[in-house]
């Protein structure tokens, strides 16, 4: 016969319950006093283990902010805790590291070789490079110091990983820096082998026609006071003063430009009048480079612009075509259209291939046998800042043996 | 031989214990140092310790409801106890595992 003692049910029930409460305030008065340093939930989709804030938060920061994965194994190669730099580097979240096995991630031909690391037990202080795979199922080439530890009796492994591939990147880049500063060292270098010879050129004439002088005078020699021969030495001495000048106001523009200190005084000017005042002035010099013809085609162009930068340019388009145009038509326009004022030259000269045409407007650069050819390759690059600083362009349209033109444009308001 | 001597006579030879823990962490070291401190102290040769590592082997948790970390579980002698924390307070161990008045009487 069964009898049922409901009372004595509800005792047993009490008796759960308060053991229940009991235990919940073994929890709670745990969790106050620092004793208990996890909870785990139950009922969610898993259950979670959730760490409560700990005394060793300065060193958790520490860890959290290092640049290197950071990570602590069991000695079956579990993961106790990673640090945020360690998951970026999976590409996988903590949570889902933490309680992983590291040979999840380990390429399986690298398996073998961690596990023998591992197997050195309290002897593990080891660094080596081992691929890992990432979420995305990547390989990432990292170097994992492992050392370990033992922890108030218990074996703890401690790895560091270092990510090589970022190294990698790193190493290429300085060495490509490297190379770039090589190389401008090196144009450096050619830089001023060129401008000395440049500069040493019409200096040795200056010094010829002063000895020459002095010596005339000396001997009392009447061709001293030759009227006729002093102004034509005047004439030289003056032209070769003149480019001793240009060459020195080039070198002072690359050095203005270089800090930043090129200067523009923009003003209200034509630049038609410019134009033709300019090939007027260069008559000489396309004569004596026994150009028979300059075509010129202009129409009034007016603008804020600074004259004397403009007027450099030109000039160093003109001269770069008496230069390379082999003495043969050059040609000159000069447009407004959409109130852009559009400058060309043009020549019959060699022309320059697509190569040289990225290089012309760098600094230094002279193209083609650079022997035949004076100056210190630096008008077009000085040309390129001052349109650039009249917010215009400036380019070059060419094909080898069909001559080249030079333009630029610059609006006109 | 008195009486109490007579009553640890009938007590189980071997104390089973298990500790549950998260993580190779300090924590998790300090409380299984604190817990083999108190057990070599008291239960020289009489006890047993098993870690269970809920980060480990998170299913092994449910059998006893755990719900902080560390918890440290008497299975034997019976009846079970529970007792939670990083065991750091001694007299509370001793009195959770029924063995208080054993430390008092071997002293």
């Amino acid at each position: 016969m069964k009898v049922n003692f409901p009372g004595m049910s509800y005792q047993k029930e009490i008796k759960s319950l308060k053991e229940k409460i009991k235990e919940y305030e073994q929890v709670i008065f745990a969790v106050q006093n620092k004793q208990a340093f996890a909870v785990r939930l139950e009922g969610f989709s898993e259950n979670k283990i959730i760490p409560l804030i700990n005394t060793n938060q300065n060193y958790q920061l520490l860890l959290e902010s290092m640049n290197e994965g950071a990570a602590t194994l069991s000695t079956l190669g579990v993961i106790y805790y990673c640090n945020k730099r360690f998951s970026e580097m999976l590409e996988i979240s903590n949570d889902e590291i933490i309680g992983s096995s590291i040979y999840t991630y380990i390429k399986s031909e690298d398996a073998l070789n961690f596990n023998k690391i591992l197997k050195l037990g309290k002897e593990i202080k080891k660094s080596e490079v081992f691929m890992l795979k990432t979420k995305k199922n990547q390989f990432i080439s990292l170097n994992l110091s492992l050392t370990s530890y033992e922890l108030k009796g218990v074996d703890v492994i401690s790895l560091v990983a270092t990510d090589l591939t970022l190294e990698n990147v790193r190493l290429k880049e300085s060495e490509i820096l490297a190379k770039k500063l090589e190389l401008a060292i090196k144009s450096k270098d050619e830089f001023i082998s060129i401008a000395s010879h440049e500069l040493k050129t019409p200096l040795t004439s200056l010094l010829l026609q002063a000895q020459i002088q002095s010596r005339l005078i000396l001997r009392n020699d009447p061709k001293a006071f030759d009227e006729i021969r002093i102004k034509l030495s005047a004439q030289q001495v003056e032209q070769l003063v003149l480019k001793l000048n240009r060459l020195i106001d080039d070198m002072l523009d690359i050095s203005r430009i270089n800090s930043g200190k090129l200067s523009f005084k923009k003003e209200k000017m034509d630049l038609e009048k410019l134009t033709l005042n300019i090939i007027e002035r260069m008559k000489p010099q396309f004569l004596s480079a026994k150009y028979l013809e300059v075509k010129v085609s202009t129409s009034e162009a007016i603008g804020i612009w600074d004259s004397q930068r403009i007027e450099q340019v030109i000039v160093n388009l003109l001269s770069n075509s008496i230069k390379y145009g082999a003495g043969k038509q050059v040609s000159v326009s000069l447009s407004v259209k959409n109130k852009m004022a559009r400058f060309s030259v043009s020549d019959l000269g060699g022309g320059i291939t697509k190569e040289d045409q990225s290089k012309i407007f760098g600094r230094f650069q002279r193209i083609g046998d650079v022997t035949k050819v004076e100056g210190l390759g630096l008008g077009l690059y000085i040309a390129q800042q001052i349109i650039e600083a009249h917010n215009g362009k400036i380019w070059v349209e060419s094909e080898p043996g069909k001559g080249s033109t030079f333009i630029f444009e610059i609006p006109t308001e | 031989m008195n009486l109490t001597n007579n009553f640890n006579f009938f007590e189980p030879a071997i104390f089973e214990l298990r500790l549950y823990v998260a993580g190779g962490t300090s924590e998790s070291a300090s409380a299984l140092r604190n817990l083999k401190e108190i057990c070599e102290i008291n239960l020289k040769g009489r006890y047993r310790i098993e870690v269970i590592d809920l980060l480990l082997n998170p299913q092994l948790a449910k059998g006893d409801q755990i719900i902080a970390i560390p918890t440290l579980i008497k299975k034997i002698p019976l009846p079970l106890k529970k007792i939670i924390g990083d065991l750091s307070d001694t007299d509370k161990v001793l009195v959770g595992l029924n063995i208080k008045q054993v430390k008092k009487n071997e002293s």
